[in-house]
This record gives structure tokens, C-alpha cells and sequence, in this order.
């Protein structure tokens, strides 16, 4: 019961989060340089025909009365409407088409990511200053420094020119069709309506992308996890469990990983977050259209209710997230309680 | 050097008619850091012999701490044991392959530590890391009991059985009296009541681990049993360490300072326990303390460690009565009295030295009142000064009654009490 308290009581903290961010987001965007207003214009435009334009924008209004009117929609639950990316379209439509493709990168990403960083980490830890230590923080260290642009291009050159071998752009081969939008998740979709063929088209496509976060990821989940896992090694109760004649396999598992968890959450917490925030390059690379690749759009013309709208939608995200990683820590450490 | 070593560590038996069960022999174990060697442990000796309690003293950083987790094998990296026997019935320890040295540790040889809540896994609850005990030693001993409880289920079952039929057939011959009947109906729900949960390999283990526990002094054991390492406080968890340690019935218990982060009732009724606990299981204790006053409770035996060495080595009697060794003398009348009002406690000049360049000679000689000329130059051994009373210090060594007293100078004194 206190759990569910607790959860509640976070939720109302994080009302003040969500008001500083629309309000910064919104001074931010009107500080931008550029002018929305050209981007809902034909090439060539009269005087009468922008500010006609600029009036249905709503933005001859006084600052702070679009300000207020911006608040007031948003908790309402109208988010405005984009002029860019499908112009006139509600913000929400476009965050829902375009949310579950960076969802799905970003899930099998972090599950593959956890699961090897997570061993990785272990092992290096295990051999510490040995040879499968050297090979594995040498691998991370290389993964957190390569900028993943360049591993993306690389990629696609490799196996989608070289050996020719997977799709190297898009996130479905073209003119393959759609299944019947039911749950906006494309992959849970086809299998609803039974077309596999088209499952195993999108899996395809989102190997390199997949491949290509989650490296970067491993690397930065290995690093905590083997630091983490050598500050429980040198704990007390470590040497008790040895002092017990426990197998150093035992220790390592049943004595020492639980402990050595909880930081790691932490990190791939945040990992979560970052990937779900849309990982803009990597979209950008390999043309996915998701949420990373709406932001940048949505930046460089200046679309303000797009930009505000996704912005706040990644504010929601790292506060869901943090909230829950606050939970898991309670299940982890029985020493945590709310 | 190391003939005359050997002969010495060869004369350490005590005159007592106990039997000897451990016996340490020139004891090495060194750290190797980036600013050089430590010589934490620098040829250690001494033996423990069956239900004693053998007290191992010195201040911080000593080595004592050191000894204890270098006879169990659980010195960390970088630190090393460089040479040296610990020899358990017949066997040397630091000869063992890693599979049989586990074999020994918390079922022969038990250790409990001087701050109980690290020592106990935060995220395990008490009953988890009791039971672990029993199923890393006793697996065998445990399916033989369930084996013998299996049976005895059985033959419950059996007999219940027995009585109904007899009571079916009295239905048709009418044969048995009214109480009879009822005796028979008494004995069936009797054994119902006792054939109720099957026994399991799991509920012995619970029955086993909640035994332990009230044999320390836990009340409510089978509450404790769930409960996790903070949330109980610091004199349960430490008799939880020590039902831990005792659960497999150890030839010998080492004691890391087990009551210095405890408060003072606590320590007392800590150290009783392990008293009785010691006389119930005829166990051997190595105290590891910097308490003399713990030593005086408790111990039959004291070695007193300076700076990686044993410096004396005695019954504890004797060495209370009348201390030889210059640093042991220092450490007893350092304690205060209640009847000799002094404005200054006495202490010992200087300070611990530094165990990468330990001095030469004596390693006490820069901080000793008694020093002699030949202090800082031979390295003095334990030798045998009487009655089961070892000590290593070149005052009692005849080879050197008439080397001159080693001459204070001034400055150096006021050195040395700056410190």
C-alpha cells in the first residue's frame, strides 16, 4: 500500500517538472533563429499571402497570451498541429506513428544490451586484470568512444553493400505493404494479422539499427556492471560467504550479483530513457522515421508544436522511467522501502 | 637465520596435557602494493591447543587480523602468503588444493568478523545465509535424517491405517468395548497430528537453521529466519554470525574482534555467549582482540602481537601477573585503574612503525624504554623464558646479559614524544 502511496506521491512531484519544461521548451523555441512561418508557404509568396499565413499560425498574438493558450491546450490534451512533417496533422498523430518504431529499436536494443552487458561485466569482473577483462573493457572502451554515426555507415556499407546481405536504409522494403494499424506496434501488428512475410521484413530492417545501439549500450552497461561488481566483490560479506567454504561460482551468483545489480539498473535505466528519447543519429542514418528523426525536422524548421510536443513527451518518458526504476530498486534492496 | 628460526619455533610446545589441533609455523604473508612490500605477517608461530581459547593481541594494524584470514586462506589480492605451515590434524592447510581448502572453511575451521552488519549479506534474508551453512556441509547428513524421518512418516501412516481397519471390522463383529474404541480413535488423531506435513528436505534444513538460532540466544528464531540483516540490531546480528559459525560444530572458531563495534552490555553478553558456547561444543577459539580486557574475560593463552611478530606468548595468568616483554608491559599499564588517580594516562612513545621498512633488529626498539645496544642490529626470536612463557626480546636472552643499555639521546627522546 505504501508502494502504491509512493507512486502517487511522485506522480504529483513531478507535476512542477513537466510546467518547467513546457515553459523552457517554449521560450527555447521562440528563441530559435528561423521563421515557422515560411516553411507553410509555396516557393514563391506575396506579403498579403505571409501575413495571412502567420495570423492562422496564431502568431501575431502577444507572447504571453500564446503562452498561456499553449498551457491550457497541452493540459487539455491538444498538443497543436504540425506544419511540417504532414502539414496540418494533430502533433499527436504524428507522435503516434512515429513513437512505435523508435519503441521497438529501443526495446530490443536495451534487452540485448542488458542481458550481454550484464554477463560482460561479470566476467571482466570475474578476471579482473586478466586476459578476458583486458578484451571485454577494451571492447567497451572502444564502444562508448566510437560515434555511432560512423558505426552506422560502416554497417550499412558491410552488409548492405559489401556482402550485400541485410537492407541498409528504411524500416520496411518499399511498396511491401502495411498491416491494419491496431496496436501502432508494426511488429505485434503483422503477427495479429498473421502476415509473417511482413514481420520478417521489419526484423530485418532493424537488425543493423539494433546492432548498432546496442553496441554502444553494451559498452556502457559492462563498464558499471564490472565496477559495480568489483565494489561488492571487496565487501564484508563477501568474505563472509567464502569464510562459509562457499564455491566462488556461488559467490559470484548467489552472494554477490544481486548486489551488484542495483547501480546497474540504474545505468541501463537511463540507457532505456536515451533510446527511447529517439536516438536521432541512428534513426537519421539509417532513415527510420522515428521519433529522433520527427525532433530534427521538427528543429530545423522550426516547428514549434511538434518541437514542444516532443520534448514534452521525453520529459514524460524519463520521469515514467525514473519512477520506475525507484520501484525496482525497493524489489532489489529489501533494505529501500517507501 | 632460518636453522636458528626453525630450532626455535620447534621448542614452542606448552606444558600442558591438552591435545594441539592447530599449530602456525613461521607464518608469511605480505602485500604487495605500489609503494612497496608490506610485511603485514613476518613469521608468525604459535599453536592452539583443544578447547582453549588462545587470545591474539596487538593494536592496529599488527598483523593480527591478517594471521586469522591467512590460516583460512582469505587473504585478498595483493596480498600473498609467502611461506609458512598451518597445520590442522596432520594436514597443512596451505599445501590444499582450493576444492579441499573450502571443505574446511566454515565446517572445521569457522570465522566470525568484528562488524556484523557488513558481515551478513543486505539482501539475503537471515534464514537464507543460516541454511547456506548446513547445505554447503551437512547435505549428506541432512538426506540421511530425512531418510530416518521418511521412515518413521511412514510407519505412522501405517499404523493409522492399522487402527482404522480395525475399526471397520469392529463395525461388523462387535467385538471391542466403548473404550477401546475411544483409545484407538485417540491414537489415530494423535498420529494425524504428528503425520501432518510430510517431512522434506526443506523442512529439515528450516528445523535445523531454527535449533541454531535458539541455541544463541535468539528469541523468536523462526521469526528471525525471515527477516533481513537490518532489521535487527547489532547484538543479534552478530549471534546470528556466531550460529553461523557454529552450525557444523567447528574444531576451531576464529574471532575477528567479534565485539569491537558493539555497545558495552552487548559485548558482554557477546562474550558469555561465546563462553558457554565454547564449554557446550568443546570448540577452540582464536580471539583476535585489542581489548586486553576482553583477553583477561575470556582467554586461557595470549599471544601479544607487535609490528607482524608474536613478541610474547603465554598463559594468560602469567602474563597479566607479570608481563616481560617491554611493549606488553607498556600495554598493561596503560590501562586505567580506578584506584590510582593520575592526571596522565600512561602510554608508549611513538608510534606503530611503517611495515614497508619495518626497523631493523627488534622492531620495537625505537619506541622501547629498555633498549639495549644490540636492539636495533640481531632480531630477537621467541624463546623460552620459563614455564609455558615465551618471549622475544634480547632482556631475557643470556647471549646478551652484558650488552650495555642502549643510551636515550635527548633529542631523540623528544622525537619520539611529539608523536
Amino acid at each position: 500500500m505504501s508502494m502504491i502511496k509512493y507512486i502517487f506521491r511522485r506522480i504529483l512531484a513531478a507535476l512542477p517538472v513537466l510546467f518547467g519544461v513546457l515553459t523552457l521548451t517554449f521560450i527555447l523555441s521562440r528563441l530559435m533563429p528561423g521563421d515557422p512561418v515560411l516553411a507553410t508557404l509555396p516557393e514563391r509568396f506575396t506579403t498579403e499571402q505571409y501575413l495571412a499565413a502567420r495570423e492562422a499560425l496564431g502568431l501575431n498574438e502577444p507572447l504571453l497570451n500564446q503562452y498561456f493558450d499553449y498551457l491550457s491546450r497541452v493540459f487539455t490534451g491538444d498538443w497543436g498541429q504540425t506544419y511540417t512533417i504532414a502539414k496540418g496533422r494533430p502533433v499527436w498523430d504524428i507522435i503516434w506513428l512515429r513513437f512505435p518504431r523508435t519503441f521497438d529499436i529501443a526495446i530490443f536494443s536495451i534487452i540485448i544490451a542488458s542481458i550481454i552487458g550484464l554477463k560482460t561485466g561479470v566476467i571482466a569482473a570475474k578476471h579482473r586484470n586478466k586476459f578476458r577483462d583486458t578484451f571485454f573493457r577494451g571492447l567497451a572502451l572502444i564502444g562508448v568512444s566510437i560515434p555511432v554515426f560512423w558505426l552506422g555507415l560502416i554497417l550499412q556499407f558491410l552488409f548492405g553493400y559489401y556482402f550485400d546481405i541485410l537492407p541498409a536504409v528504411g524500416y520496411k522494403t518499399s511498396g511491401i505493404g502495411d498491416p491494419p494499424v491496431i496496436t501502432y506496434l508494426r511488429l505485434i501488428d503483422c503477427f495479429i494479422s498473421g502476415q509473417w512475410y511482413l514481420a520478417l521484413d521489419y526484423l530485418e530492417h532493424l537488425i543493423l539499427p539494433i546492432f548498432c545501439l546496442s553496441f554502444i549500450t553494451i559498452a556502457s552497461i559492462t563498464r558499471q556492471a564490472r565496477s559495480s561488481m568489483l565494489e561488492v566483490l571487496e565487501q564484508d560479506y563477501i568474505r563472509t560467504a567464502r569464510a562459509k567454504g562457499a564455491k566462488e561460482k556461488d559467490v559470484i551468483n548467489t552472494h554477490a550479483r544481486k548486489n551488484a545489480l542495483i547501480p546497474s539498473v540504474t545505468i541501463i535505466g537511463l540507457n532505456f530513457g536515451g533510446l527511447l528519447a529517439g536516438a536521432i543519429l541512428t534513426e537519421t542514418t539509417f532513415n527510420l522515421h522515428g521519433l529522433g528523426d520527427a525532433l530534427l525536422v521538427a528543429i530545423r524548421y522550426t516547428d514549434y508544436w511538434l518541437l514542444n510536443g516532443i520534448v514534452f513527451l521525453i520529459t514524460i518518458i524519463f520521469i515514467l522511467i525514473n519512477l520506475m526504476l525507484d520501484v525496482l530498486y525497493a524489489f532489489l534492496d529489501p533494505r529501500i522501502r517507501y | 637465520m632460518e636453522d636458528i628460526e626453525s630450532r626455535n619455533i620447534a621448542n614452542l610446545e606448552m606444558e600442558t596435557d591438552k591435545k594441539k589441533i592447530l599449530e602456525v609455523k613461521n607464518l608469511k604473508t605480505y602485500f604487495y602494493t605500489e609503494e612497496g612490500v608490506v610485511k603485514a605477517v613476518d613469521g608468525v608461530s604459535f599453536n592452539m591447543y583443544e578447547d582453549e581459547v588462545l587470545g591474539l593481541v596487538g593494536e592496529t594494524g599488527c598483523g593480527k587480523s591478517v594471521t586469522a584470514l591467512s590460516i583460512l586462506q582469505l587473504v585478498r589480492a595483493p596480498g600473498e602468503i609467502e611461506e609458512g605451515e598451518v597445520i590442522f590434524k596432520n594436514v597443512d592447510l596451505l599445501t590444499l588444493k582450493k576444492k579441499k581448502m573450502r571443505d574446511y572453511r566454515g565446517k572445521d575451521i569457522t570465522m566470525i568478523f568484528q562488524d556484523p552488519l557488513n558481515s551478513l549479506n543486505p539482501v539475503m534474508t537471515v534464514g537464507t545465509q543460516v541454511k547456506e551453512v548446513f547445505e554447503l556441509h551437512q547435505r549428506e547428513e541432512i538426506y540421511e535424517l530425512l531418510d530416518q524421518k521418511m521412515l518413521e512418516w511412514k510407519n505412522k501412516q501405517n499404523r493409522i491405517k492399522e487402527l482404522e481397519k480395525k475399526l471397520e471390522d469392529n463395525e461388523t463383529n462387535q467385538r471391542l468395548t466403548k473404550e477401546e474404541i475411544s483409545d484407538i480413535k485417540n491414537e489415530i488423531e494423535k498420529l494425524e497430528e504428528e503425520t501432518r506435513d510430510r517431512p522434506t528436505y526443506r523442512s529439515i534444513l528450516r528445523e535445523k537453521s531454527r535449533k541454531i538460532l535458539e541455541e544463541v540466544g535468539i528469541p523468536d528464531p523462526e521469526e528471525i529466519l525471515e527477516r533481513y540483516p537490518h532489521e535487527l540490531s547489532g547484538g543479534m546480528r552478530q549471534r546470528v554470525m556466531i550460529s553461523m559459525a557454529l552450525s557444523c560444530n567447528p574444531s576451531i572458531l576464529i574471532a575477528d574482534e567479534p565485539t569491537t563495534a558493539l555497545d558495552v552490555t552487548i559485548q558482554a553478553q557477546i562474550l558469555d555467549l561465546m563462553k558457554d558456547l565454547k564449554n557446550e561444543y568443546k570448540t577452540s577459539v582464536l580471539m583476535i582482540t585489542h581489548d586486553l580486557g576482553v583477553i583477561a574475560e575470556i582467554c586461557d593463552r595470549v599471544a601479544v602481537m607487535y609490528s607482524g611478530n608474536i613478541v610474547e606468548y603465554a598463559t594468560a595468568t602469567n602474563l597479566f601477573k607479570n608481563p616481560r616483554h617491554p611493549y606488553t608491559k607498556g600495554l598493561i599499564s596503560a590501562i586505567p585503574t580506578l584506584d590510582k588517580k593520575k592526571k596522565e594516562l600512561d602510554t608508549i612513545r611513538g608510534s606503530v612503525p611503517n611495515l614497508i621498512y619495518p626497523p631493523e633488529g627488534c622492531r620495537f626498539h625505537p619506541r622501547c624504554d629498555y633498549r639495549l645496544e644490540v636492539c636495533d642490529k640481531v632480531r630477537p626470536l621467541l624463546t623460552q623464558i620459563g614455564e609455558s612463557y615465551f618471549v622475544a626480546c634480547h632482556l631475557f636472552d643470556p647471549q646478551y646479559k652484558d650488552s650495555p643499555k642502549y643510551e636515550w639521546g635527548k633529542e631523540e627522546l623528544e622525537r619520539t614524544r611529539k608523536i
